[in-house]
Formats: C-alpha cells, sequence, structure tokens
C-alpha cells in the first residue's frame, strides 16, 4: 500500500508538473489539449531538418548518389535531429509555467556563460576561437554555443516580464524589456557574434507588439535607431565594415568583388541560379557544389545546396516549411489564453522567422554575410538542439491550454490611441476566447 | 486587440516571405542560365604554358636576336634532397597497409618503409636520366647542377640559421638566464628552421630550348602507379606482405613529381659583336696599304633590332588590345575558345620596347599554351604554346658590320685628310655620318649606317670619351641617339640634280637634248649671285670647259649650277616642290624603329610661301627642302627601276610595297643614267671621277671595283652650322662647333652588262667635297657588296663568302 501510494504519489506528481496544477487533482489527460496547431510546427521541424540531412550530404560528399553512407557531417546531423526530436518532448510535456519559473536563473547562467567566453584567459582548449569570434565552448564530445540557449531564455524572460503587466505601453515602460536585450545582445556582439545578436531585436519587438505595446512608441525607437545607425558604422570591426562595403558594392552590380570579399554571396547567389526551376539531379548537384567551393556550404550557405539541389521548387518547399512552423506558433498563441503561453509562443516564433529571413536573404544575396545558421537545416548540435527545444516549447504552450476563470491578456481596445484603455473585447480565434469583463 | 496584433505579425512575415521567393524566383528563373554557364566554367581548371618570343634575322637567315636560353626544368628542393623520396615512401607503406598497419611488427613496418623509400629514389633516379633524354643533355651535367643548388642552398641555410642561434642566444642571455645546454638545444632546433630556399623549386636545367621544353611538360602530365602489378609482381609487396588497401596499389604518381618547365629566357644577340677585316688597298692612295685593317664592330644593326624591357605598362596592356582589334589574323590565332588573349600580358612578361623589336611586338610575341583539366573526369585538353613568329628583316648583318667599319674613323676613311680641303675641320678630325644600302628590285634596305652610335652597354670609352662632361659635349655635337640615315634632315645638295631634271623632263619644261646656255651665273647683271660651281672657283663656264651649251646629260656630269638654277626657274615653286614629293620628301618611311626626318619642302615658318627665288636654289637641292639618306637612295633607285617610286622596307614580309609610277620616258631615264655614269667615268669633265691628292702623284680614281658599272653624283651641300654653349649658361655665348659642307655622293650600281642593282648614299657631315670625302666610302661599300657576294657573284655564294667571325661576348 505504501508502495502503491507512493506510486501514487509519483503519478500525481508527475500530473501535476504536466499540468501545471499544483494541486494535481485535475488527471492528466483532462488537462491536456493533443489536437493542437503546434503539430504543424513539429511537422515543419520534421520536415526541414530531414531536408537539412539531405542537403548537409550533398554539400559534403562528392561521391554520386548510391552509395549508402551519408557523409559524416550528416550521420551526425541526423544524430542531432534525433537529440533535438527528444528534448523537444522533454520540453513539451512539462507545463511551459515551470519553463518560465526558470527563465531568470537561465538567463542569468547564460549570461554567466557568455562572460566566460570573453574571458581571455579562459584556456583555447575550451573556448577556441572559430572564425574569429569566441562563441563556442568545448565540452565533451558536442561543442556547445551559449548563445543559442540564451535565445529562449531571453523569450521566457520576456514572456514572464511581460505577462501581468501593462507598464510598456509607454515609452517609458520599454526601458526595462529594453534593458533585459541589452545584456546579452552586447555580450554576444562582444564575441563578435553580430548575426545572432541582431536577432534580439525583432524577437524583442514582436513581442511587445503581441503584448501591445504602442506602434508609435515602437515605430519611434526604429526611426532613432535608423538615425542613429551611421554613428554606429565606425565602431564596427573591419571585417564587419567589408561585409557592408561588399553588399553595397554589389546592389550596384559591381563583380571585381567576386574573388574576394563577395566571394561567398556571389558563389552562393551562383548556386543558387544555376538551380534553376527544378534543380539538378543528384550527382550533377554534387559536382556543382564541390567545385564551385562554396564556403559553409554545410552550415550557414545550406539554402544555396538545397536550391541547388531542389531549384526553385525546393526553395519555395523551405519558404513554406517555415511558414508553415510559423502558422503553428502564431495559431498557438491565437488559440492561448494565457499571457505567458502567448509571449513564448510570439517570442519563439520571431526568432525562428528572423533567423530564417536572415539567412535566405544573405544567401540571395540581399542581405551581407552574417554568421548564421538557418533553423533545422543548418549543420551544428546547439542550433539544432535549441530549434527543437523552440519547437518543444510551443507544443507545451499548445498542449497546456489555461483552464477558465480566463483572465484576459493583452486585449486593449484600441490599438495605438491614445490612454491606457480597458480591458475589452477579444475576437479570439474559433470563438473560444470571447470573453468581456468589465 | 492580441489577435489583431497576430494577425498583424503574421502579415508583415508574409511581406518578408515574398520579397525573398520574388528574389528567389529572379535568381533562380531569370537568371539561371548565366548562373549554370558561371558555375560549370568552375568545373574545369586552365592553366597557361609558358612560350618563347619570336626571333629577329637578317635577309640571310642570320639570328640577330633571339630567346635564350629558353626553359628551365625546375624541382622542389625536398627531391633534390631524397627528404620527398623519403616521406613519400613512409606514407605509401602506410597507406598499402592500412588496414594492418599498427599490428605489423616495429622491424617489417621499418623494412616496409626502407623499401617503399628505395622504390621513390628509384622513381627520382629515373626522372633524372628521362629529364637528360629529353633534354639531350648528359646525365652528370643535370647531376653537377643538383649538386650545385644543394650545396648553395646549404651554405645558405647554415648562415642563416648561425646568425639566427646567434641572435637568440643573445636575447637569451640579456635575460640574464644562463644557458643551458638543453636550452641551447632547443635554440639551435628553433634556428635551424628550414629557409625559403628549402622550400621552393630550383632550375636544374636550364636554357632548354622550346620543342624540348614542350615534351618535358607533356611528360610532366604523365604519372604511373609506383606500387602497380609490375612492382607486386617483382616483389611479392613491402617486406614480402601483400597490401590491403587496393586503393593505394592504383595510387599514381607523376613521372616528374614537384617539377614545373618554366619560362626562363634571355634575349641574346649572337651577331651583335663581330670583327671585319678591311681591304685597304683599294683606299685612296693617301691611306692605301698592302696590309688589311680589323675592327670590332660593336652593336651591330642594334639600333634597328632595338631592345626589350621586363615589365609590363599599362600602356602595353592597351596597345595589345588595340592591335588585335585591328587585325584579323593575329586574333584568330591568339584568343582561347572561351575568348581570352594567349598573347594578354603578365607582370614580368617582356615587352618590345625599341626598334624592330617593339614595332614588330605584336608578331613577336608569343602565344601561351593552355591546358584545360576537367575536374570530374581528369581529362585534360588545350593548345601547345606557339612561340612568337619570326621577324626577317631586309638588313644584311655581314654587310652593315662591313659598312660600319668602311663608316668608322678608325679605318681612316671618316677622318680628316690634308686632301679633302676641308675648311672648317683640321685634319685628323673624327667624321660622322650615315649610309644607306637599297636593293634597286625591291626597295629592301640592306645596310642602314648612322655613325656615331649610343654603346649599348654604356660603355663611351670606346669612343674615346672618359669624362661625363665628354659624353654631354659629344652627345651634344654629334647626336648619337639619331639614326642619321632616316631621321636627321639634311640639305640634298646637287645630288638632288637629277631629280630636278627628270620632274622638268616629266613636266614638258625641258626637252631632252636641249641646250641651255652656260653662262657663269644665271642673272646677267648679278655675277654675285647663283653662280656656276665651276665660274666660283675657277672664273670660266660649262661652255668654256666642254666647248658647248650643256645638255641634260652634259649636265648631270658637270653638275652645271645655271643649268638646274634654270630648271628651278621654269619649274617655279610649285613644280619643284611637287619634283621632290614625288621622289618621296615629306613622306616618312614608317619603319618603326624610331624617329624619322620626312622631309621637307618649304621653311619651318609656314606662313613664308616660297618664291622663285627659293624654287631656284632648290633646284640645284640648296634651299628650303631638307630630306635624309634614305630618300636619297629611294629616289635615286626610282630612277633606276625606270621610274617607279617604292616605299623602302626593313622587314621582309613577302608583300611587295606599293609602288607609283613616276611617268618618266625612257629617253629622260636613260639620259639621266647616261649623265650619271658620265659624273663617275668622264676623266675629262665628271665630277665624282678622281680626287687629286696634292701629293704630286697622279689624281686618284675614286671608284676601283672591276666589273661593276658605277652610276653616281656628287654633293656638296651647305650645312647650317651647330652652335653650342660651351659652359651651358645661356645662349648668348654661343659658339660655332661645326660648319661647313656635308659630303655628299649617291651611286647606282650593277654588274657589267647588267642593269644597277643597288642604290647607294652617303653623307658624311661637314666633310666638305662630295667626291673627296664619301666618294671613296661609297667605292668601299660598293666593294663590300662585291665581299659579300651582292655585285659580281652569285647570290648563293653570299654567306660562305662572308669572312665574318661570331665573337662570344
Amino acid at each position: 500500500m505504501t508502495l502503491l501510494d507512493r506510486d501514487a504519489g509519483l503519478v500525481q506528481a508527475a500530473a501535476a508538473l504536466v499540468s501545471g496544477s499544483e494541486s494535481g487533482k485535475t488527471p492528466v489527460s483532462a488537462s491536456l489539449a493533443p489536437i493542437n496547431a503546434a503539430w504543424l510546427c513539429v511537422v515543419a521541424s520534421l520536415g526541414l531538418a530531414l531536408l537539412g540531412v539531405h542537403a548537409i550530404d550533398v554539400a559534403q560528399q562528392l561521391e554520386p548518389a548510391g552509395r549508402a553512407d551519408l557523409a559524416s557531417e550528416a550521420a551526425r546531423q541526423l544524430v542531432f535531429v534525433i537529440i533535438g526530436l527528444i528534448a523537444a518532448v522533454l520540453v513539451a510535456l512539462p507545463h511551459y509555467k515551470i519553463a518560465g519559473y526558470l527563465a531568470w536563473p537561465a538567463l542569468v547562467g547564460c549570461i554567466g556563460l557568455l562572460v566566460f567566453l570573453l574571458v581571455p584567459a579562459v584556456p583555447t582548449s575550451i573556448v577556441a576561437p572559430r572564425n574569429g569570434a569566441r562563441a563556442w565552448s568545448d565540452v565533451g564530445p558536442i561543442d556547445f554555443q551559449p548563445s543559442e540557449v540564451t535565445k529562449i531564455a531571453f523569450v521566457l524572460v520576456v514572456a514572464m516580464y511581460l505577462r501581468f503587466r501593462r507598464k510598456h505601453r509607454t515609452l517609458r515602460g520599454l526601458v526595462v524589456p529594453g534593458l533585459i536585450a541589452a545584456v546579452p545582445v552586447g555580450l554576444i556582439t562582444l564575441q563578435p557574434d553580430l548575426g545572432t545578436s541582431s536577432l534580439f531585436v525583432p524577437a524583442l519587438f514582436a513581442m511587445l507588439i503581441a503584448a501591445g505595446a504602442k506602434l508609435r512608441h515602437l515605430g519611434l525607437i526604429v526611426l532613432c535607431a535608423a538615425l542613429a545607425a551611421p554613428a554606429a558604422y565606425p565602431l564596427l570591426k573591419d571585417h564587419q565594415k567589408e561585409r557592408l562595403v561588399a553588399m553595397v558594392l554589389q546592389f550596384q552590380g559591381d563583380t571585381s568583388t567576386a574573388g574576394d570579399i563577395n566571394y561567398q554571396s556571389l558563389t552562393a547567389q551562383r548556386l543558387i541560379g544555376a538551380g534553376g526551376a527544378g534543380g539538378h539531379e543528384d550527382a550533377t548537384a554534387r559536382t556543382l557544389i564541390h567545385y564551385n567551393r562554396l564556403p559553409e556550404r554545410h552550415n550557414d550557405m545550406v539554402f544555396a545546396v538545397i536550391v541547388n539541389r531542389f531549384g526553385f521548387v525546393g526553395g519555395l518547399v523551405v519558404l513554406g516549411l517555415y511558414g508553415l512552423w510559423i502558422a503553428g506558433a502564431l495559431l498557438t498563441a491565437g488559440a492561448c489564453r494565457d499571457p505567458l503561453g502567448r509571449i513564448i509562443a510570439v517570442g519563439l516564433c520571431a526568432f525562428v522567422f528572423a533567423q530564417a529571413v536572415v539567412n535566405i536573404g544573405m544567401n540571395i544575396g540581399v542581405l551581407p554575410i552574417i554568421g548564421i545558421t538557418l533553423p533545422f537545416v543548418s549543420y551544428g548540435g546547439s542550433s539544432m538542439v535549441t530549434s527543437w527545444l523552440m519547437t518543444g516549447l510551443v507544443m507545451s504552450v499548445a498542449l497546456h491550454p489555461a483552464r477558465p476563470p480566463y483572465r484576459p491578456s493583452f486585449e486593449y481596445d484600441d490599438d495605438d490611441r491614445g490612454g491606457d484603455g480597458a480591458y475589452g473585447k477579444s475576437a479570439g480565434f474559433g470563438g473560444r476566447a470571447l470573453t468581456r469583463v468589465g | 486587440m492580441f489577435h489583431r496584433r497576430l494577425v498583424l505579425l503574421g502579415g508583415l512575415g508574409l511581406c518578408a516571405f515574398s520579397l525573398l521567393g520574388a528574389q528567389l524566383a529572379n535568381l533562380t528563373l531569370l537568371g539561371h542560365d548565366e548562373a549554370l554557364a558561371e558555375a560549370e566554367v568552375r568545373l574545369t581548371r586552365t592553366s597557361w604554358l609558358p612560350t618563347a618570343r619570336g626571333s629577329i634575322l637578317d635577309r640571310t637567315g642570320r639570328v640577330l636576336a633571339e630567346d635564350r636560353p629558353g626553359y628551365e626544368f625546375r624541382v622542389e628542393y625536398r627531391v633534390l634532397t631524397g627528404e620527398w623520396a623519403q616521406r613519400e615512401g613512409e606514407r605509401a607503406a602506410r597507406r598499402l597497409h592500412a588496414g594492418s598497419w599498427g599490428d605489423l611488427p616495429e622491424a617489417t613496418r621499418e623494412a616496409m618503409v626502407a623499401q617503399a623509400v628505395r622504390r621513390f629514389d628509384a622513381h627520382v633516379n629515373a626522372m633524372w636520366d628521362r629529364v637528360a633524354a629529353t633534354a639531350g643533355v648528359e646525365r652528370a651535367e643535370i647531376e653537377a647542377n643538383i649538386a650545385d643548388v644543394v650545396e648553395r642552398v646549404e651554405r645558405m641555410h647554415r648562415r642563416v640559421s648561425d646568425r639566427q642561434f646567434e641572435k637568440l642566444v643573445r636575447e637569451q642571455r640579456a635575460t640574464g638566464a644562463l644557458l643551458s645546454s638543453e636550452e641551447a638545444q632547443r635554440l639551435r632546433a628553433l634556428a635551424d628552421r628550414p629557409i625559403a630556399e628549402q622550400r621552393r623549386r630550383h632550375a636544374v636545367l636550364s636554357g632548354i630550348d622550346a620543342p624540348r621544353a614542350f615534351e618535358l611538360i607533356r611528360l610532366g602530365e604523365r604519372s604511373l602507379p609506383l606500387f602497380g602489378p609490375q612492382f607486386i609482381a617483382s616483389s611479392g609487396g613491402l617486406a614480402g606482405i601483400p597490401a590491403d588497401n587496393p586503393a593505394a596499389l592504383e595510387r599514381r604518381t607523376p613521372l616528374l613529381p614537384e617539377s614545373e618547365v618554366a619560362a626562363s629566357a634571355e634575349r641574346v644577340h649572337p651577331f651583335q659583336s663581330l670583327e671585319v677585316t678591311l681591304d685597304r688597298s683599294t683606299f685612296p692612295r693617301p691611306i692605301a696599304r698592302e696590309t688589311p685593317i680589323t675592327l670590332t664592330i660593336d652593336d651591330v644593326a642594334m639600333s634597328i633590332v632595338g631592345a626589350v624591357r621586363e615589365g609590363v605598362q599599362a600602356e602595353d596592356t592597351q596597345a595589345r588590345r588595340e592591335l588585335l582589334e585591328a587585325r584579323g589574323d593575329l586574333r584568330t590565332r591568339a584568343l582561347t575558345p572561351r575568348g581570352t588573349d594567349r598573347g594578354r600580358y603578365r607582370p614580368g612578361d617582356r615587352v618590345g620596347r625599341t626598334g624592330i623589336e617593339g614595332a614588330m611586338e605584336g608578331d613577336l610575341r608569343g602565344m601561351r599554351g593552355t591546358r584545360t583539366v576537367d575536374l570530374r573526369t581528369g581529362e585534360r585538353t588545350g593548345l601547345d604554346p606557339s612561340p612568337g613568329r619570326d621577324v626577317r628583316l631586309t638588313i644584311d648583318a655581314a654587310l652593315q658590320a662591313r659598312v660600319r667599319a668602311i663608316m668608322d674613323p678608325a679605318a681612316g676613311l671618316t677622318t680628316v685628310h690634308d686632301w679633302h680641303d676641308n675648311e672648317t675641320l683640321a685634319t685628323g678630325t673624327h667624321l660622322y655620318g650615315a649610309a644607306v644600302v637599297l636593293d634597286v628590285q625591291t626597295s629592301e634596305i640592306l645596310a642602314m649606317v648612322s655613325t656615331p652610335t649610343v654603346p649599348s652597354d654604356g660603355d663611351w670609352s670606346r669612343l674615346g670619351l672618359v669624362t661625363g662632361e665628354q659624353v654631354d659635349l659629344f652627345t651634344r655635337l654629334f647626336n648619337p641617339q639619331i639614326n642619321r640615315a632616316v631621321g636627321k634632315p639634311y640639305p640634298p645638295g646637287s645630288i638632288a640634280k637629277a631629280m630636278v631634271l627628270a620632274g622638268a623632263t616629266e613636266r614638258g619644261l625641258y626637252t631632252p637634248g636641249e641646250r641651255i646656255p652656260a653662262t657663269g651665273h644665271l642673272l646677267p647683271d648679278r655675277p654675285d649671285l647663283y653662280r656656276s660651281w665651276i665660274y666660283k672657283m675657277y672664273g670660266i663656264t660649262h661652255a668654256d670647259q666642254l666647248g658647248r651649251d650643256p645638255d641634260g646629260v652634259d649636265a648631270m656630269m658637270v653638275s652645271a649650277n645655271v643649268f638646274f638654277y634654270t630648271l628651278g626657274r621654269r619649274l617655279g615653286p610649285e613644280g619643284i616642290e611637287s619634283v621632290y614629293r614625288e621622289f618621296g620628301v615629306g613622306e616618312a618611311p614608317g619603319l618603326g624603329i624610331g624617329p624619322e626626318w620626312p622631309g621637307r619642302v618649304g621653311t619651318i615658318d609656314t606662313q613664308q610661301t616660297l618664291g622663285s627665288h627659293d624654287a631656284i636654289l632648290m633646284g640645284i637641292g640648296q634651299g628650303p627642302v631638307t630630306w635624309t639618306p634614305l630618300h636619297a637612295a629611294n629616289a635615286y633607285a626610282s630612277i633606276a627601276r625606270g621610274g617607279v617610286f617604292m616605299p623602302p622596307t626593313l622587314v621582309r614580309t613577302g608583300r611587295a610595297p606599293e609602288a607609283r609610277e613616276l611617268a618618266l620616258g625612257s629617253r629622260t631615264v636613260e639620259d639621266l643614267l647616261e649623265g650619271l655614269r658620265l659624273a663617275v667615268t668622264d676623266n675629262n669633265y665628271g665630277t665624282g671621277v678622281s680626287i687629286d691628292f696634292e701629293d704630286g702623284g697622279p689624281r686618284g680614281e675614286i671608284f676601283n671595283v672591276p666589273g661593276v658599272v658605277v652610276y653616281g653624283k656628287t654633293g656638296t651641300a651647305t650645312a647650317p652650322s651647330v652652335l653650342i654653349d660651351p659652359d651651358g649658361d645661356g645662349p648668348a655665348e654661343r659658339v660655332t662647333a661645326l660648319s661647313g659642307d656635308h659630303s655628299w655622293f649617291v651611286v647606282l650600281a650593277g654588274d657589267e652588262g647588267g642593269a644597277p642593282r643597288y642604290a647607294v648614299a652617303v653623307v658624311v657631315d661637314y666633310a666638305g667635297s662630295g667626291g673627296r670625302v664619301s666618294g671613296p666610302v661609297c667605292n668601299q661599300i660598293l666593294h663590300a657588296l662585291v665581299h659579300e657576294g651582292y655585285l659580281r657573284g652569285e647570290p648563293g655564294d653570299r654567306i660562305e663568302r662572308g669572312e665574318l667571325t661570331e665573337r662570344q661576348p
């Protein structure tokens, strides 16, 4: 009996964890919503990841298809996918509220790691600069990139901060979220990894927009930033300036830089163009990619590999899968009635979206080359696991719907007019959020 | 509101994706063909193969300038020391037994490595045999070169390493620490690091000619499996253990590992310096000797051949582009299938700078070969290099050297002698000038000499000039950088009388046979103006001399000034100008070897129009008219051709030059030739027959070449003085350095009983009388033409008869 009791206690404890209910009275099955929009994210994640494994194999192996073995990077990537999937399940099952409670310690830990990376005294056996950036720590068999996990911690912290507040609807109220973003952005910029740090700003903006911040405040900030940007140019490192110059030259149609600063970008565009509408056969694509010597082709430039292999159609499929993921995350946010879940879904969605846009943009030559991976597709454990953790968190939000009575969140009756407004009508999705208060 | 915000975010996302999709469509759908073509280009790799510059030959095929030695065979230093074989052997042994290497006993592994190293050593050994056989040299030569290279590099390494070690020790001592033997060893090892010379390729064979070099290049593209079936059959594998890695057995090693064939050509001039022996027995009596004189002639034809420079300038690239645009034939040969110019300039290339090297750069320049390797299949395609085209000059180097010797003051003909009656220069003064020998039939230039010349090695002491001031003064006085044969304006003097007579007859202003009264001066009331030379010197007229008024033939024979003043007056300014122009004055020959004087009728001041005074003076080749020895020779050649003007040429292109008919009647030509013949043969009246040496002896014949018919005309042309400022501090104190008359002689010569075949023009600056100075020079040039087989001989004898010995520089 004690044993049974103990078992019952364990089950209850687990149920409490999954349901997020301290009381543990509600059965797990009753509180979960297994049919939800987050499955779109799962489908998209899987599709992108498998496409990525194939693309990495194409990028790394010249040998014609038909050989059973995957390239070693592709095989490792497959392992990362499986690890990522497991991680996603582990994150999806417990209530996201728990993740929320862990957010602040996690962010502090991440910041600690980021500072650790920057300490010059740390031996290069642990922090080996890659491409000039101190962004990886070599721990165990898998190198670990703290900035990846920082993204999730950041989303959780902002979500926790915003969930019951309305201060962000004033200009001054934007200061605290800004400061929360400024610390990791600053540290990651110092690595220097301008690519990753640049993702935090759109993510923060997306979360603020979703949380009802006034658009004119945000617009004002964007305007000020745009005006101040030229002043920041001298602060950039030489290679960063060079990339901006390269970008400008490219827009001017100057191809003289194809051998140096624009080599990577122009090679990627050439391979994308060579893909045509329907792409090339496996062997042809491998040959073209190999001898065109595209740098980082299994990594940042993997999109070029996919388009070369599968053409315009392949590129659209990739865009479509990201669209699916984003739609899944936004629908999950829309269906969620809990402010924390809403902001988490929107924040993660913004990260995936921004990262995909920046990466594809630099592949097709509309954005400068900044080292940034294509989520789910590019080679790399940290990136893959982080991406799957995001999918898992969105799934967690979808699996754990808030229970009535609903407390309306971010439902202001004006979008951007003066005054605080009152909680008002909410035209929810599927008629589920038709709560009227006051 | 939250959901509206979500829609807003979703909308923003959709916009961004649409933009990405649009650019993606732009690249893949619109830019597809171009991008694919560009991407496919990278599936091949093209490398360039060296080539050689064409040679410059004289008309008989003597090489005046060529690329030699052509190519070097360079090999990585590691191969020379055996280090390469050692390392490759170790690798091969490990590779062959990739599966079991770790399990093999140490001794077996060592035996295997030693065996594999021996295999590579033998391969390197075979490489030297192959290279020696292909390059056509003794194996010992290669080995000696290798020993030299290794010795030199080792020495260099020791020196660098010692210096480095000392520096390290000094630094160590400076820290105050004691130097333990262990530490010393560490520093030694640090200092012993290989130097750059040990990491690059060294020439083990140079001076390889183009065909052999290309053979070596082809050999270098081949490879063989060192541990293939043959090796297995003979040895059963390394240390008797069969290999367990089939891929390693098939691995091929190049026949000539770590090596390359590189162009290293230098431009050499085999006939640059020649010894010429002159027979002085035919010289004018006072300087005739029974013993011949041997002179060393430097820089033979160098001012014609010109020079190359290393290093490409922007204008070279531009010139090349323009050349390809202009010449379709060259373009077809030069462009690769992908449209790259195989002859385009790359840094360090040699470029023709002056002379024919510069003028014929497009032809002389070679085209590189290409090797395109398909990276997928390893298949090689491409074009073999094609050496530049040879340029064959019309110059005969032996004749050129001989004429140079004749014009050399050391030979005695171009120094002032008492019997020259030179009024301005002291006896013994060196005289400079120019000579041109032209083939009448083709207008090809056989020899073109100008003295003095700038020594190509900068050694002025050969000219007796030691100090910088001497060189400076000499340069200002004599302008050695100018090719006098084509680049210096000379007043024609009396030699132009033939042209004036031809022109006046052609225009109907003179009828053959007409006798013009020979007064002492043209204007009856002005005995001080337009005088006849015989009146000026002896107070008589040609009528007194001849017993008749001269007709055209007589006038040519006695050089009757009044006769030609009269023709000048009849022709008038415009008429006489057109006569000179007909004979080429005003046309630069366009030889391309440097500055040319086109010839000029009229004053420098273009405002001043020619008057009848000018026309009269130009009747005797004075007044406002200038030309060059080349003009003179070609004008006479045009008469010898029966009135056909052809521009002179310096390069044999196989194309006939464009001829121009001068419409001279046959009677005119006959009269002219007769007058010219009598001028140099009529003992009584000819102006260019003999010289009074004023030594009490008989007059000496100017021309003494048996079996050769000579037609000629003397000219003594009043020349502008050369004023210099000796201390160089302003124009006020300028003094006359050179003044007097230029000495001209132009002859046509042919074998007895035949037509004139060669035209020779000689001018000697400020030498005075044409007959006394230029006449004997002309005579010796005719001897030279005989000597070289041009006159009185079969053309085939020419080269054999030349007694030229090549002097090694």
